[in-house]
């Protein structure tokens, strides 16, 4: 397995997370999903295709060393985005689970993993 | 679809009801039962009376299963388990959630509403107004709430309409079968005339907005048939023609009959509108499941069929030459039987001929059809992403190469063992099989035509994304092994999808780059890479997408970089070059994603000067890739 390949069979495992019936879809995340940082990200921002409710929704990041302390998710772009701050994180892997509830009511939820490299 | 969702879908249907048939009531008393008419103590002036009655009730009834659909979606958003929690999870929503402010907008309407509910005929009209209003918003409560932008309003707007009609039309049944019930037969006839073209502007509306809602929300025949979603919207057409059929009816057999005042008119006037009522609630429990329902553009059609139409028997010309045969013979037996129909004399003889032409011309038409499978119409879901591509070169050595080969030639070690050989996943035919189709037989397998497996399936060892993934490596592989041997693509090709991290351009994804032309380079040593900008040609920007082994390369002013390593196989594999030469290539996409040319280092014309590649920008931005050249490739959206 060359170098090229190696973040793929990571991506392998969590790459399609996706939820099996529901309406709010995870269309895009930062951190990507199943992506290596270089840089510990600040925050963890998922974009769905559609609006969401903060009050109901929420997103949960699970380090090497248990749960994350990320306080209440905000929305931005008129609800569309929902995101967490993060605390510096620590090399390693983290697992997001986020559960959504879009403006019309359904719910939807999914995971996915990124990674810290030193 | 679980108890919860189910009784959600039930307390939403009921709460619809009732406010049709308050809404319906109104319509009844404002525009059909018109006071004018009803000096006191007439049955007109009874009647009307009865209809407030009605109209209070009606809003009694959509106000409580208002609040109790609110209470109970409430509790099912929280994921309250007791009362306590229910409560305060019911203040949350409410004041937090878009269905709380929308549902007490609707119910402070309603209940505005009212006291409106009296004699005066003003009253009564204002009092439609609000309730119109409040089933306006039926929209923001439903999918058509969570679309963003034009299509959006659109859809919202179309449901408002659609609300609106179902009440002046179904709401308006139940007051006509007092009205029938309760008024002398000719009066009664007279309100019915009276409400035809208030029907007839109802059945319009909804066969638009429906039409409308149903092209977002399914799309297409596969989506209509092959989704559950789909399929209760068809029942609900089943049930909106039957209402047609009963509505017309009424309309014209059975309102002439009222008129003439014959015995058993009133009765089976009165049978038709009840019967009419019943669908029509049919019709709104219908909706009430669709709102519940995933919406079929978010799921894969499964073809129920064992068949499917397919065009592709027109691209050969002799079979395109039966087809039209057919077509013309068919075209001419229905002349006969028309004539037959016409000229009495030659009735039977015309209509026997016509038969016999139909016998021997139908069974062409079966060019027009092809073996289908459940997942015919399915569409990867992978955007033709480059992890997608390179996790499909990971899997296809292990998975495919022993019958297909290591280049996918068909020619694998164990290809002389199979009853048949291995597809040459090279050729160009792969381009005419649909993703679907690929993706039946990967999981499913093919049977030898004489029995026996031709190919194994893997639905069973491979996920369902391994699958897809394989898919998109076959084509880019397809793709790039006709780049080398013919320097050009086989088909029009997509770029791969890929994230991006762009310095002074927005987009966090390559597909958001559509509308401008991207220069994808794959820099080997980027440690100061310079290009000259490009300036936009007729209108369109290019944007250079820097490619690099590990994807760690920065993006200099006004220029992305592929935020993945897997964009450099991936664009290797498209070029049909090994990974380790693939600095230095170049590739150009056009403005709606395609790929268009390709420079390997080395090539006389990769010296191009700055000119050249400027023609080249502008002959791909006035020759867009057309609907046919893109044919079954399309479909990577």
């Amino acid at each position: 397995m060359n170098r090229f390949f190696r973040p793929a069979v990571l991506a392998a495992v969590t790459l399609f997370a996706r939820p099996a019936l529901a309406h709010a879809f995870l269309t895009h995340a930062d951190p990507a999903v199943g992506s290596e940082q270089h840089q510990p990200p600040s925050a963890v921002t998922i974009t769905f295709t559609e609006p969401v409710e903060p009050s109901f929704s929420t997103i949960g990041v699970t380090g090497p060393n248990g749960a994350i302390d990320t306080g209440a998710p905000h929305t931005l772009d008129d609800g569309q985005k929902l995101a967490v701050t993060l605390p510096k994180l620590a090399p390693g892997t983290y697992t997001v689970v986020w559960h959504a509830t879009s403006v019309d009511t359904h719910k939807t939820e999914g995971s996915f993993t990124f990674t810290v490299v030193p | 679809m679980d108890a919860t969702t189910a009784l959600l879908a039930v307390l939403r249907g009921v709460h619809l009801l009732a406010l049709l048939l308050l809404l319906g009531t109104l319509v009844t008393l404002v525009a059909i039962a018109l006071p004018a008419a009803a000096c006191e103590g007439s049955p007109l002036a009874l009647a009307r009376r009865h209809l407030l009655t009605l109209a209070r009730w009606a809003a009694a009834a959509a106000l409580l299963s208002g609040c109790a659909w609110l209470i109970m979606q409430a509790t099912v958003i929280g994921a309250a388990d007791n009362v306590p929690q229910a409560l305060s999870v019911f203040w949350v929503v409410v004041h937090t959630t878009r269905f709380g402010h929308v549902m007490v907008i609707r119910l402070a309407l309603i209940g505005l509403a009212l006291p409106l509910l009296r004699r005066p005929r003003w009253c009564q009209a204002v009092g439609l107004g609000l309730v119109v209003l409040s089933a306006a918003l039926q929209g923001l409560l439903g999918h058509a709430g969570a679309f963003r932008g034009t299509e959006g309003h659109a859809l919202i707007a179309s449901e408002a309409l659609h609300l609106a009609a179902a009440g002046s039309w179904l709401g308006a049944l139940p007051p006509l079968v007092l009205l029938i019930a309760t008024l002398p037969p000719p009066e009664a006839a007279a309100m019915c005339r009276r409400f035809s073209p208030i029907g007839l502007a109802a059945v319009l509306v909804l066969t638009g907005t429906a039409l409308a809602q149903a092209t977002v929300l399914i799309g297409n025949v596969p989506a209509l048939v092959g989704t559950s979603y789909g399929n209760i919207a068809l029942i609900k057409l089943g049930l909106f023609l039957l209402l047609l059929g009963l509505a017309l009816t009424n309309r014209f057999a059975l309102t002439t009959r009222l008129d003439r005042n014959e015995s058993t008119a009133r009765r089976w006037m009165l049978r038709s509108v009840i019967a009419e009522t019943g669908v029509g609630m049919g019709a709104v429990l219908a909706a009430s499941f669709l709102a519940a329902s995933v919406p079929a553009l978010h799921e894969q059609p499964t073809w129920p069929f064992a068949w499917r139409p397919s065009l592709a028997a027109m691209a050969d010309p002799d079979l395109r030459r039966e087809v039209v045969n057919a077509l013309i013979a068919i075209g001419a037996a229905v002349v006969v039987a028309i004539l037959g129909l016409v000229w009495r004399k030659l009735r039977w003889p015309a209509l026997a001929i016509a038969a016999v032409m139909l016998w021997f011309a139908l069974p062409h038409l079966d060019l027009l059809w092809v073996t289908a499978y459940p997942t015919s119409y399915y569409t990867s879901p992978t955007d033709f992403a480059a992890d997608s591509i390179a996790r499909g070169a990971t899997l296809f050595p292990a998975n495919c190469a022993a019958c297909h080969g290591a280049a996918g030639h068909g020619d694998g070690p164990r290809a002389a063992q199979l009853p048949e050989r291995p597809a040459d996943l090279t050729a160009p035919h792969l381009w005419a099989h649909a993703d679907g189709e690929l993706f039946w037989w990967l999981t499913d397998g093919i049977e030898a035509p004489e029995g026996g497996t031709a190919m194994p399936g893997f639905g069973k060892t491979l996920s369902a994304d391994d699958r897809w993934a394989l898919i998109d490596y076959i084509r880019a592989h397809n793709a790039g092994t006709a780049m080398v041997a013919a320097d050009a693509w086989p088909v029009p090709v997509r770029a791969p999808e890929v994230p991006i991290d762009c310095n002074g351009v927005a987009g966090d994804d390559s597909t958001e780059l559509t509308g401008s032309v991207l220069r994808v380079i794959a820099d080997s040593s980027p440690s100061d890479p310079t290009t000259v900008p490009i300036p936009p040609q007729h209108g369109v920007r290019t944007i250079t997408l820097r490619l690099s082994p590990d994807g760690t390369v920065r993006p200099g002013p006004g220029e992305c970089v592929a935020a993945t390593p897997e964009a450099w196989p991936a664009f290797a594999i498209l070029a049909g070059l090994d990974p380790n030469v693939l600095g230095g290539t170049e590739f150009l996409v056009d403005p709606r994603g395609w790929l268009r040319a390709l420079w390997r280092p080395g090539e006389p014309g990769i010296a191009r000067t700055q000119d050249q590649l400027i023609t080249e920008i502008r002959q791909i931005i006035t020759h867009p890739v057309t609907a046919q050249e893109a044919g079954a490739h399309a479909h990577h959206h």
